[in-house]
C-alpha cells in the first residue's frame, strides 16, 4: 500500500503540497467580487499607480489578510488536532476536545446576548465594540475553559482528562443553551453567525496578535516531536524509554490549546479542520513520525482552511455561505475516502 | 309563496358582504397588500395573509361589536371571535405599541414582552409600577400569566418556525391571539396602514383614517419633491456583524424609503425583500465610492466604527462624513423609537431621509430619527 511514495522519498509530496497551497493563495486573492488577473493582483501589492485604487484596497485590504488568515488558521487547527490525536491516542480527538469551543462560545454568548441587550452603554463606555469585543469574550472564555480542565491534570489520567473535557464542554455547551432560550430572534441571528466561523473578519490590525501567537504555539510544537512520537508507543513504553509523559503532555495539551483557542478567538468555531488534516497527513505519507507528519498537517491544514474559504466566498455568486459548512462539506468526503483506502489506522496510533 | 321567496332574497342580502359597516364604509386597505376586509351588517371578517415569507396560511378574524355579542353570524372555519372594543391588551412586539399609541389607547395595554427593546417611556413606568406585565422573555412565554391576565386581545407576529411561533401556543391555551403581517409589507405606506387594522379592534375607525389620511398626505407630498429629481447621491445599508454584511433587498421597506428620499439604492436591482449576507469586500466594491451610508448597525461615532473594523476608513462617504444612524431616539436600554413611532409615521422618516440626501429641499426640517455619525 502507497510503497510507490518511499521509493520516490517524502520530498516531492512536500513540494508538491507547498505549490498547492501557493496557487491556491493565488486563485483565492484572484477571485471574489471581481475577478482580477494575477498580474493586476502584484500590482496591486506593488503599489502600482496603474491600478484602480479601490481594486488595490480589495487586494490589499481585504483579500490578502483573509487569505493569510486562513493559512495560519487552517495550520494551526491541524496541528493542534494532530496533538491531541496522538496525545490521547484517539483518532476521534480534534482540537476542541478539551473544551476550548465551548468556553469561547459562551464567552461570545454572554457578550451579545446578555452584555450587549442589558445596557450597550457597557461597550460604548470601555469602547470595546464589533469584531474587538467578539475576540476578547471568545478568548477569556477558552481560556477560563482551559484553566478548568488543565487544573485537573495532574489529578487524573489521560483518559479520564478526555472525559472531563467533553463533560465541561457539555456543561458549558447548555449554559450557551439556556442564554439561547432567553434571546430575542435578532440577537441570535449575531451569535449564529460568529458560530458559523469566518476569515475575514481578521485584518491587518487583528494580524500582529493573531499570528505571534499562532507561531508561538508552533514553535512548541516542534520542540515535541519526539515525546509524541513516544507517547504513541504508549505511557509504558515511552516512559522506559526515557520520555517524561506527563510534561510532554502538558505542554502538548497548552500549545494545542494555545493554537485553538486563537483561532476560535479570532475567526470563530471552525470545525473539522482540525480532525480531517492529520489522517490526510497520516494518509499521504503513511506514518505516524511526527518529524514528518507536523509540517504535512500543517501544510494540509492549510490548503484545506483556503480551499473553504474560497468555495464559501463563493465567487461569481451574489451571495456568501458560511464557512463552518463548506469545512465539513468538503473535508468529510476526503477523510472517508482517505480511510477507505487506508483500511486500518491501527498501526499509525501504537 | 311570495314572502318565502322574499326571505330568501333577504337572507341572501344578508350573508353577502356589503360595504357599510354602521353606517359607515371603514376600513378600507389602498396600500396594505397582506390584508383584506369583508364589511357585513353584524360584523367585519379581516383575512390575513402572508404572515411571513413564503407563508401559506389564510387568518381569519371576526371582529363583532360587543352590543351584538349574543348572535354569533355564520362564519368560515377557522375564524377567530374577538369582540370589540377590546379593553385588555397584549402586545407581543414593540411595533403594536406605536400603532396603539398613535389612537390613543395606550391606557389598554395590559402585557408587553422584552421591555428592554420597548422605547416608549410611558410603557416603562407603567411596568414599573406593575399595570403592565411581562409575559415572555426569549423563547420562554408564560402563558399562565397569559390566562390569569384575561386579555380580550392579544396582537403578535410570527417568522413561521422555531421557538419564536407563539401563535399556535396562545391558540391552543384559548387565548384571542391575532396575527399581523405589517412587518411583511414591502412599502412604508402600506405598513402604516395596518393602523386600521389596529383600531377596528378599539372601535377607533374614525381616529384611524384620519391619522393615516395626514400621514398619507404628507409621505406623497414629500415623494412628489423627489419624483423628478436628476441627482440621486447614492446610498447604502447595514454594516457587517461577524463576517456577514446583511444587505437589504432591493425590495425592501428600507430600499422603498431611500428611493422615495431621492437617493440611489446601491442594490435597487436585487429583487428580493428581506436581506442578502453578503462578505464584506463585495460590499465593499460596490459601496467604496457612494455618496452616503445609512444604518450601521449600533455604531454611534467614527470612533466606534474604526475600532471595529480599520476598513470602514476606506468608505467615500467615511472619508466625507456622510455616515447617518437611526439611533438618535434610542432608549438606554436599547428601544428605538423609529420602531414604534417611526413605523406609524413613515412620513417624518422619509422627511429625515430626505433632508439627509437633499437638505435643499426640504430645509426646515429637523431630523427625528437621524443623526450624524461623527
Amino acid at each position: 500500500m502507497l510503497t510507490h511514495y518511499k521509493s520516490l522519498g517524502r520530498w516531492p509530496i512536500f513540494v508538491i503540497l507547498c505549490l498547492a497551497a501557493f496557487v491556491i493563495a493565488l486563485i483565492s486573492i484572484c477571485l471574489g467580487s471581481e475577478p482580477l488577473a494575477p498580474a493586476t493582483v502584484f500590482q496591486c501589492i506593488a503599489g502600482s499607480d496603474s491600478v484602480d485604487p479601490i481594486l488595490q484596497q480589495i487586494v490589499v485590504d481585504f483579500r490578502l489578510p483573509r487569505v493569510l488568515t486562513a493559512l495560519i488558521a487552517g495550520a494551526a487547527l491541524a496541528t493542534a488536532g494532530l496533538l491531541m490525536q496522538t496525545i490521547f491516542r484517539n483518532p476521534l480527538a480534534d482540537p476542541f476536545v478539551l473544551g476550548v469551543n465551548s468556553g469561547a462560545s459562551l464567552g461570545v454568548a454572554i457578550a451579545l446576548l446578555v452584555l450587549t441587550p442589558a445596557g450597550i452603554s457597557l461597550t460604548t463606555n470601555l469602547n470595546f465594540s464589533g469584531q474587538t469585543l467578539i475576540v476578547l469574550s471568545a478568548t477569556a472564555g477558552a481560556a477560563a475553559t482551559l484553566f478548568i480542565v488543565l487544573s485537573l491534570f495532574q489529578r487524573v489520567d489521560i483518559m479520564s482528562l478526555l472525559i472531563i473535557g467533553l463533560m465541561i464542554s457539555y456543561a458549558v455547551s447548555s449554559l450557551v443553551s439556556i442564554l439561547i432560550f432567553f434571546s430575542m430572534a435578532e440577537r441570535l441571528q449575531s451569535f449564529l453567525n460568529w458560530s458559523f466561523g469566518d476569515f475575514g473578519s481578521v485584518g491587518w490590525l487583528h494580524l500582529p496578535v493573531f499570528g505571534p501567537a499562532i507561531i508561538i504555539g508552533l514553535v512548541a510544537t516542534l520542540f515535541l516531536m519526539k515525546p509524541l512520537d513516544a507517547l504513541l508507543l504508549g505511557q509504558e513504553y515511552a516512559e522506559s524509554i526515557g520520555t517524561r509523559t506527563k510534561p510532554a503532555r502538558f505542554f502538548g495539551l497548552l500549545a494545542a490549546s494555545l493554537l485553538a483557542g486563537t483561532v476560535t478567538g479570532f475567526c470563530g468555531p471552525i470545525g473539522f479542520l482540525g480532525i480531517a488534516a492529520p489522517h490526510l497527513a497520516r494518509f499521504l505519507f503513511n506514518t505516524s513520525t511526527h518529524r514528518i507528519l507536523i509540517p504535512a498537517t500543517l501544510l494540509i491544514g492549510g490548503i484545506l482552511a483556503l480551499t473553504a474559504d474560497l468555495f464559501a466566498r463563493a465567487p461569481g455568486l451574489d451571495f456568501s455561505l458560511p464557512l463552518n459548512a463548506i469545512t465539513a462539506l468538503i473535508g468529510a468526503p476526503v477523510i472517508i475516502l482517505a480511510l477507505i483506502r487506508q483500511r486500518s489506522m491501527k498501526h499509525l496510533f501504537g | 309563496m311570495y314572502l318565502r321567496i322574499l326571505l330568501t332574497i333577504c337572507l341572501a342580502a344578508l350573508a353577502e358582504p356589503t360595504t357599510s359597516f354602521a353606517g359607515k364604509e371603514w376600513p378600507t386597505f389602498q396600500y396594505a397588500k397582506n390584508i383584506q376586509v369583508d364589511h357585513f351588517p353584524t360584523h367585519r371578517l379581516f383575512s390575513i395573509e402572508n404572515t411571513y415569507r413564503h407563508s401559506k396560511e389564510r387568518y381569519q378574524f371576526a371582529l363583532i361589536p360587543k352590543k351584538n355579542r349574543g348572535t354569533l353570524p355564520d362564519l368560515p372555519e377557522g375564524t377567530l371571535v374577538i369582540y370589540t372594543p377590546v379593553d385588555r391588551v397584549v402586545a407581543m412586539t414593540t411595533t403594536f405599541i406605536g400603532f396603539i399609541d398613535a389612537l390613543d389607547q395606550q391606557h389598554r395595554i395590559i402585557g408587553v414582552t422584552e421591555p428592554q427593546y420597548i422605547n416608549d417611556p410611558k410603557i416603562h413606568q407603567s411596568l414599573e409600577a406593575g399595570r403592565i406585565q411581562k409575559v415572555q422573555a426569549g423563547a420562554t412565554l408564560d402563558i399562565e400569566r397569559m390566562l390569569l391576565l384575561e386579555p380580550d386581545l392579544i396582537l403578535a407576529t410570527t417568522v413561521g418556525a422555531g421557538s419564536f411561533q407563539v401563535q399556535p401556543r396562545l391558540a391552543r391555551a384559548g387565548l384571542p391571539v391575532v396575527l399581523s403581517a405589517e412587518y411583511m409589507e414591502e412599502s412604508p405606506l402600506a405598513r402604516a396602514e395596518w393602523i386600521k387594522f389596529i383600531a377596528a379592534f378599539f372601535e377607533a375607525d374614525e381616529k384611524a383614517e384620519i391619522v393615516f389620511h395626514q400621514i398619507a398626505n404628507r409621505y406623497q407630498k414629500l415623494q412628489a419633491k423627489t419624483k423628478e429629481i436628476q441627482n440621486r447621491p447614492t446610498v447604502f445599508s447595514g454594516a457587517p456583524y461577524a463576517g456577514a454584511w446583511y444587505v437589504p433587498g432591493g425590495r425592501s421597506y428600507i430600499a422603498q424609503f431611500i428611493h422615495d428620499a431621492g437617493g440611489d439604492y446601491l442594490w435597487k436591482s436585487d429583487h428580493t425583500t428581506g436581506a442578502i449576507p453578503l462578505d464584506f469586500e463585495r460590499v465593499f466594491r460596490k459601496a467604496a465610492t457612494a455618496d452616503f451610508w445609512i444604518d450601521p448597525s449600533s455604531y454611534k461615532n467614527q470612533q466606534q466604527l474604526v475600532k471595529a473594523d480599520q476598513r470602514f476608513r476606506k468608505f467615500h462617504a467615511f472619508k466625507t462624513n456622510r455616515i447617518f444612524n437611526n439611533t438618535r431616539q434610542m432608549h438606554p436600554q436599547g428601544g428605538n423609537n423609529i420602531w414604534e413611532r417611526g413605523i406609524v409615521h413613515p412620513e417624518e422618516v422619509l422627511a429625515d431621509l430626505m433632508q439627509i440626501f437633499h437638505p435643499e429641499l426640504i430645509p426646515d426640517h429637523e431630523l427625528i430619527y437621524y443623526e450624524p455619525i461623527k
